[in-house]
């Protein structure tokens, strides 16, 4: 899934290890959400969602679409 | 720095990683040959050699993570995979309890295959076999111990990749063991050795930590 982590946080003015502690979660758990390895669960998405003061879904992009 | 700096950068810290590695590991290993090749009075069968190999890996492990979480600045941020040294002060309790859960099982392993070719060989060695198999039996509790309290601390990450590496681990001991086992059962293999067992456990959880690892990114230079 395509997310908009970093940007969002670069914009904020952040750093990894900042985004991390306002989140509770370890700097190794940002960098694997920026870099795709990892999806993060729907709890962390909103708290990051919240963070910023977006939707998921503005975070968050997944490009599936129903089938007909 | 710019991406293409910060990118260059991490791929120079890890080739200096790799070259430490490398020569700390070569070191090792040629230390383990000349004292296999001189048998230092003992008798080293080819088991005993792959734990003995085995428990080195988890020990300098524990070692290069044990240096580097002591000198976070001057030694960790190079040793170790991390962003910076800030890291390692604030994951400082978990790759501490590590590190010395490494180094001490690592040394368990090596003193267990010690015991048993100083058993094989009627000399008298630091420990018997069966003293060597109940510290390990100590460590081992000591080891799930140490792990169930990380797994109080670690985020949705950490624990996802634990689930991740027991998995990994549980179906390769499986497969390894119904191969092995069957072909052993039917002539076509020589059965495994008790020892064979031991190193096939530690070393099928070291494997699968390097796969889980790799796979979620966190093998990638920073």
């Amino acid at each position: 899934m395509e997310n908009r982590v970093r940007e969002y946080r670069e914009a904020a003015g952040w750093s990894q290890g900042e985004l991390a502690r306002r989140l509770g979660v370890s700097r190794q758990t940002i960098n694997a959400v920026e870099t795709d390895k990892y999806d993060p669960s729907l709890p962390l998405a909103l708290r990051m969602a919240g963070l910023f003061g977006l939707e998921v879904r503005l975070l968050f992009i997944d490009h599936w679409t129903p089938k007909e | 720095m710019t991406t293409q700096a910060s990118k260059a950068a991490g791929w120079r810290k890890m080739a200096i990683q790799a070259f430490i590695g490398a020569m700390a590991g070569a070191g090792g290993m040629f230390a383990v040959l000349a004292l296999i090749e001189g048998q230092g009075g003992l008798d080293w069968a080819p088991s005993t050699i792959i734990l003995l190999g085995v428990g080195f890996i988890y020990a300098l492990m524990g070692l290069f993570v044990g240096i580097g979480t002591l000198a976070p600045r001057l030694l960790g941020q190079r040793l170790l995979n991390v962003a910076d040294a800030d890291e390692i002060v604030e994951e400082r309790a978990n790759m501490g309890a590590s590190a010395s859960s490494c180094l001490i099982l690592g040394a368990a392993l090596m003193l267990l295959a010690h015991a048993v070719a100083a058993d094989a060989a009627a000399t008298a060695a630091l420990v018997s076999p069966a003293a060597a198999f109940w510290i390990l039996l100590a460590v081992l509790v000591g080891f799930t111990a140490v792990s169930v309290w990380m797994w109080q601390s670690f985020d949705e990450l950490w624990r996802r990749l634990t689930v991740e590496i027991s998995a990994i681990t549980g179906n390769l001991l499986l497969v390894v063991a119904i191969v092995w086992g069957g072909a052993a059962a039917v002539g076509l293999a020589a059965g495994p050795h008790p020892l064979d067992l031991v190193s096939l456990a530690f070393g099928s959880l070291l494997f699968a930590c390097f796969v889980a690892t790799g796979w979620r990114g966190m093998m990638a230079p920073r």
